[in-house]
């Protein structure tokens, strides 16, 4: 349990429920506003668009996998060239895991505490979600894996009833003309929303742990592109709800859809379904963040012993959490440049960087690796 | 070894949080549950809140017999602001007011007219508490005394007020729908009104007044512009929603007759754009089948077609009058509430983004509409025609 | 007791502590020899020779007994030629009739028969040949000897003879099969297992007519020397997993086997969990049935709780009844059972946490009308919470305890009187008794009963976590409890199989039943040999008509 975790494998279907939970949970709550503002009614091509990075991302990322007959890029790098060329691929995707860990931290806090529990001090519930995240990794890919796939059904059911629900909400007052806002819209849209999707590169934790029977690229497509595919319908519900100017002025448009939703005069509160649901997305979310950063971490730098660094990391988690956390969400909803840079080099550097890895890898161990 | 380091963690988090008590609790027992919330001109300051608070002692005994316990804290309090009031209002208050479920806001007509109700509605947007499926409501004269008057079918007056809006059945239109409509420039903000009328009290006890569905607000730009009557709201339903339950009120088709009443039983309308003499022109169609309720004609049976066509044309006739007539008024008002600019805008994109700034002052009030209506009689209740012998019928007896 | 021929018997072994322990015998005076030497004598049993005096042998049986009141004795003179012999049986482990049968033929019939004396072997032959016992076996030790009255076999020693003979008469006090009183059914056999192994045994042989099916026997406790027997099917059930189990089994090493609890907790897979890991049943078909999906079945001696293994979530919550109604209304139970499995644990949770943080959650109606209902009440909703689950609680325990026929009418006036009365007083709102009731019916809905009592301790964590974070805390205790659900393992069986990790074949016996002709094959998520279990033309059809329709 949490020792040699390279024995421990999962199927296809765990592995793309992991990627859509996580795809699908953080981005519903806080892109749609961001998208709208800017795409209008076409935020759901944007969201596609932003489903294609993210897949060629992820797609990159298992191409350069299955070069390697384990599919572990990393292994195969510091047996071949040495552990200091992991170093920095590890310590970048280390630590940007770690930041997005935090940052999804502050993200649930945040949402939780103004909406579901006012008084609670935020650092509270950090902390608990932290010593929960431990725990669930100290346990090793397998239930973070199967509580994902536990989550993903009753999401699915959720998200093919929404549409019938809300039905009596869209009036054609609420719909736009096609590409209102322009396709420049829609490209603004995109570039801003880049850095959500480049963190399918999570798939370099989860890949190594795919049963080796199934084939990588179909699961990765169902997962990424399935997440994105439900969240362009999602948006394009919430525009069609909501019309397209008043989203963006709403902090949460996706919980304020589910809001309106009345089935009967008795039935009409059931948002406290959805979000028993996100708060149990956000929680896989979160622990497989940092479950990436502790893997690649403890790779890097060489630790055994994987518990004590799982709470090292934790905590760190929580700390950024509370200090940075929130300059660094402003920053990020202000899409200020320098920011957006950060998250896509940091993203497309660990990319690039395992690539060269591999391909010095590949040309040390000589001909006779087939993938 | 690790096992229990973790567990040691867990429980020492844990008796932290259970010694230092729960933060966000509330007992029931300590929430007001605020139903409704009225908007006022004060009478010494520029606002005047009025919250409506159900008593919970009283729900649970049986609320029959006198009045002398009203079954809801009707509290008013007045101030420079929205928010000052509420402070005011919570220092009278025993209980933590909660917004959770509010249901109605009643906004007064001088309040809309003096001050409009941007202020109002960015406040409700702003709450977290409050829905966006919270209805607003404006009152012709003051709305405090909506919540003061005591509700005739149901136990506390903010249902009461969604009861009389849903009871019509065919139209919802809520905050969400209102905020919409005020920050797109396609369509413009409405309301429903209530006012209170004066009642015949049955007992010398009972209530004197009652509050009543009064018909339709038109705002332009966050301020009032017009009330229409009653018929204004059927024909809010005939564009915005379903108006099936809604009657129709024509002449007989021989003069002098009297009249004939149809009740809706589908109604369905459409906007057409149409392009016209380089400008847009619209062209509505509205097509309904009815239920003929009671028919003071003399004209026969009514399944026999020449009787029925003559009495679908009337009809006919009558509603287009009442939708040509409420365009006039809308266009008179400049405002569009039912949404001839979504229609325009989805129709002719490019002009209408040329026309954007100017359409609903200039473009939209010399805008032409066409209406055209199709009634068709579908039944005449469990009759076949009226209950007496028929001119017809009494010839023909005398004859034989 | 006749320290002499103890003393001779053991200067005639001749063997070193022999010598020591003769002394000590002559040495010491009384009545009793002191604890010291009884139990140096004790430990030297194993290797104690039969010796060919009768006499020797009676006083050392007697002597290493301790001279038990319940020991009986009773000398006899075989056969014409009138040879002294003792018949040893323990009153109450031994039956008596099967003794006195033993005896009749032994003592009386003999009187006429002329026993051959030139040898050891064929006075033996003899012997064995007269006595109508279903076994004879010879013992030569007399650890071996006191083994067999321990487990209530006769012995017979007789003069001249090396070995003792052992007959099998055992019969302690047993009761017949009756129905189990912790899982009635409504349709189908009411017989369930008793204390006694060979009865229990016979329950399932009775069902399981086939010459595949295997009993193994194991004896634990060095005090209690407890027998255990495992049975499994050969070629359905894997070898490692039978090999597993005996090998977890056989390394118990405990003074007493009292009951199934004290193996159950030594072999299973995660002692700190609080789900059972192994299926406890009473009743045999539902072992059978266990049998038959490749599970390995443990009955222990004096216990009528028989331990399947491995077992799962599913299989704690599926009730015999399932498989014996129609199939329509088995999945319309089973389906509710999940659903009222929810409601055991969560039940007071959510409204604790409903109606303390999250009001905005109820309808408003309902609301208005439970805030009413709380009028009054001093307490807060958890404690109140926690104070009607406590009571209820202490309510079940003291059900447990009471004699039957008090037991009905103060479980059922203790709930309706504590429950008005509590609410009269106004120290509880009548919507949290309506909770609790309904929790608690929901709990006992839960066929096996050790899965109850797990829901049952889950519920205070979730009121508590409930009370404290609302529907943040019910999340973080459910996540949890479901991470911890899918680490567990029973006998390296996911416990959360076939829910998680989906099998597609196996969604047919879980929240539905599929009628019986469609259940082709035992479940794939257990580890078993073969995996076919009927055949493939069992859907019934109307008779096609033709003539005589």
């Amino acid at each position: 349990m949490g020792g040699e975790a390279v024995s421990i494998r999962i199927s296809g279907g765990l592995y793309a429920a992991v990627l859509v939970v996580t795809e699908f949970i953080m981005q519903y709550m806080l892109l749609p506003r961001v998208l709208l503002e800017n795409a209008g009614q076409e935020a759901w091509m944007t969201m596609i668009l932003v489903g294609v990075h993210a897949l060629a991302v992820g797609f990159a990322v298992v191409w350069i996998a299955c070069r390697f007959p384990d599919r572990d890029p990393l292994k195969a790098i510091r047996c071949a060239i040495g552990p200091w060329a992991t170093y920095p691929i590890a310590l970048i995707y280390g630590a940007f895991n770690l930041l997005v860990y935090a940052l999804s931290l502050h993200d649930v806090q945040t949402f939780t505490s103004v909406l579901i529990v006012p008084d609670t001090p935020a650092w509270v519930l950090s902390a608990i979600m932290a010593l929960l995240a431990v725990y669930i990794v100290h346990q090793g890919v397998e239930p973070i894996a199967r509580t994902a796939y536990g989550v993903l059904m009753p999401l699915i059911l959720v998200l093919l009833i929404l549409p019938v629900a809300l039905v009596p909400e869209m009036s054609v007052l609420q719909v736009d003309p096609f590409l209102w806002k322009g396709f420049a819209g829609v490209l603004k849209g995109a570039w801003i929303a880049l850095p959500w999707s480049g963190q399918s590169i999570i798939v370099l934790s989860l890949i190594r742990h795919l049963s080796p029977k199934v084939n990588p690229y179909k699961w990765t497509l169902v997962g990424v592109a399935g997440s994105h595919v439900a969240l362009a319908a999602f948006v394009l519900l919430i525009s069609l709800s909501f019309g397209s100017l008043l989203p963006s002025r709403l902090l949460y448009p996706g919980y304020e859809m589910f809001a309106i939703v009345a089935l009967t005069e008795s039935i009409e509160r059931i948002q406290a379904g959805i979000m028993l649901l996100w708060l149990f997305g956000s929680l896989i979310t979160i622990t497989v963040y940092l479950f990436a950063a502790v893997e690649e971490g403890s790779l890097a730098l060489g630790v055994r012993r994987r518990f004590w660094i799982t709470v090292i990391v934790g905590t760190a988690g929580v700390l950024i959490a509370q200090t940075v956390g929130g300059g660094l969400q402003r920053r990020s909803v202000a899409r200020q440049n320098w920011w957006m840079l950060l998250h896509i080099g940091a993203i497309w550097g660990v990319v690039i960087l395992l690539g060269i890895g591999a391909l010095l890898a590949r040309r040390r161990q000589g001909a006779g690796t087939n993938a | 070894m690790r096992r229990r380091w973790l567990s040691l963690l867990l429980l020492l988090l844990f008796t932290t949080v259970m010694l230092s008590g729960c933060w966000s609790r509330i007992e029931l027992n300590d929430i007001g549950l605020v139903l409704g919330l009225a908007v006022d001109v004060g009478e010494q300051e520029e606002v005047r809140l009025t919250l409506y608070v159900p008593r919970p002692l009283t729900q649970h005994l049986s609320g029959g017999g006198g009045g002398n316990q009203e079954p809801a804290w009707v509290v008013a309090r007045e101030a420079d602001n929205f928010a000052d009031a509420l402070a005011l209002i919570r220092l009278a208050s025993a209980r933590r007011l909660v917004f959770h479920h509010l249901r109605v806001v009643l906004i007064g007509e001088e309040y809309a007219r003096r001050h409009g109700i941007g202020d109002i509605l960015d406040v409700l947007a702003t709450n977290n508490e409050i829905r966006l499926t919270v209805r607003p409501f404006l009152v012709e004269g003051r709305a405090q005394e909506v919540l003061e008057t005591l509700p005739q079918l149901r136990t506390l007056q903010p249902f009461n007020l969604t009861g009389i809006v849903q009871a019509k059945g065919g139209l919802e239109w809520r905050l969400k729908d209102v905020l919409v409509a005020r920050m797109s420039d396609t369509h413009s903000v409405w309301m429903p009104t209530v006012k209170v009328i004066p009642r015949q009290a049955a007992k010398p006890l009972g209530p004197t007044t009652t509050v009543t569905l009064s018909g339709v607000a038109l705002f332009r730009r966050d301020f009032l512009q017009v009330v229409l009557d009653p018929w204004a709201y059927q024909v809010m339903a005939w564009f915005l929603g379903r108006p099936t339950g809604f009657t129709i009120t024509a002449d007989c088709p021989t003069a002098g007759k009297g009249t004939v009443s149809a009740r809706v039983l589908t109604g369905k309308t459409r906007v057409r754009p149409r392009w016209q003499d380089d400008k847009v022109a619209f062209r509505v169609e509205a097509i309904a089948t009815v239920n003929v309720t009671r028919s003071e004609c003399g004209t026969g049976a009514v399944k026999e077609d020449e009787v029925r066509q003559k009495l679908e044309q009337v009809l006919a006739d009558d509603l287009r009058r009442r939708l040509e007539l409420f365009i006039t008024v809308i266009q008179d008002a400049v405002t569009d509430p039912v949404g001839f600019g979504k229609h325009a805008q989805l129709a002719f994109p490019r002009y209408y983004k040329m026309m954007e700034d100017k359409w609903g002052e200039e473009v939209w009030i010399n805008t032409p509409v066409e209406v055209a209506t199709r009634v068709t009689i579908t039944q005449a209740g469990t009759v076949t025609g009226p209950v007496h012998p028929t001119e017809r019928e009494m010839r023909e007896g005398k004859a034989q | 007791m006749d320290r002499q021929l103890i003393v001779q018997y053991l200067r005639r072994w001749q063997v070193a502590q022999a010598d020591a322990l003769a002394a000590q015998v002559e040495s010491c005076s009384g009545a009793r020899l002191p604890d010291q030497l009884q139990l140096a004598l004790a430990a030297e049993k194993a290797n104690m020779p039969v010796s060919p005096a009768l006499a020797e042998n009676r006083e050392m049986v007697r002597t290493l007994m301790g001279n038990s009141s319940d020991l009986m004795e009773r000398s006899l003179y075989i056969g014409t030629n009138q040879l002294p012999a003792a018949l040893f049986c323990l009153d109450g482990m031994a039956e008596r009739t099967q003794v006195m049968t033993i005896l009749e033929s032994v003592a009386v019939r003999t009187q006429g028969v002329t026993l051959p004396a030139d040898g050891a072997g064929t006075l033996l032959t003899a012997l064995e040949q007269m006595i109508p016992s279903v076994m004879v076996r010879g013992v030569s030790v007399l650890g071996q000897v006191l083994d067999a009255l321990l487990m209530g076999d006769t012995v017979l020693f007789v003069d001249g003879l090396t070995s003792a003979l052992v007959m099998p008469t055992d019969g302690p006090p047993g009761r017949q099969p009756d129905e189990p009183l912790t899982e009635p059914v409504v349709r189908g056999p009411k017989d369930g297992f008793t204390e006694t192994l060979s009865d229990n045994i016979a329950l399932i042989r009775r069902r399981l007519r086939d010459d595949r099916l295997r009993v193994e026997r194991m004896t634990l406790g060095e005090r209690s020397r407890t027998r255990v027997v495992i049975m499994y099917m050969m070629g359905i059930a894997t070898p490692e997993l039978v090999q597993e189990v005996r090998c977890r089994v056989g390394r118990i090493q405990i003074d007493a086997i009292l009951g199934t609890g004290y193996i159950e907790e030594m072999i299973e897979d995660d002692p700190f969990t609080i789900f059972p890991l192994l299926k406890v049943t009473e009743r045999p078909d539902v072992v059978s049935a266990g049998l038959l999906e490749g599970k390995v079945g443990l009955i222990i001696e004096g216990s009528p709780h028989v331990l399947l293994m491995p077992s799962t979530l599913v299989a704690e919550m599926q009730s015999a009844e399932d498989y014996y109604h129609r199939w329509p209304i088995s999945s319309f139970m089973r389906s509710l059972r999940y659903v009222y499995l929810l409601i055991a644990f969560l039940g007071p949770a959510f409204y604790v946490a409903v109606t303390t943080f999250h009001h905005e959650l109820v309808p408003t109606n309902l609301l208005v009308t439970l805030i009413a209902a709380r009028e009054g009440v001093p307490f807060p909703a958890v404690l109140e919470a926690l104070m009607m689950e406590l009571t209820m609680e202490a309510l079940r325990e003291a059900g447990v305890r009471l004699p039957k026929v008090v037991g009905q009418a103060v479980s059922i006036v203790g709930a309706l009187v504590i429950g008005e009365s509590a609410v009269a007083a106004g120290l509880v709102s009548p919507v949290m008794v309506i909770v609790v009731a309904l929790t608690a019916i929901s709990s006992f809905i839960i066929p096996l009963y050790a899965m109850s009592l797990a829901v049952r301790l889950l519920r205070f964590v979730l009121v508590i976590l409930a009370g404290t974070f609302g529907f943040f805390g019910i999340v973080v205790g459910l996540m949890a409890l479901f991470v911890h659900l899918v680490s567990l393992r029973s006998f390296g069986v996911p416990y959360l199989s076939p829910i998680v990790p989906p099998t597609a074949g196996d969604q047919r016996d879980v929240f539905v039943r599929v009628p019986w002709w469609a259940m082709r094959r035992r479940p794939q998520f257990m580890p078993a040999v073969d995996h076919r279990r009927s055949g493939t033309a069992n859907r019934p059809k109307a008779p096609a008509t033709g003539d005589g329709g």
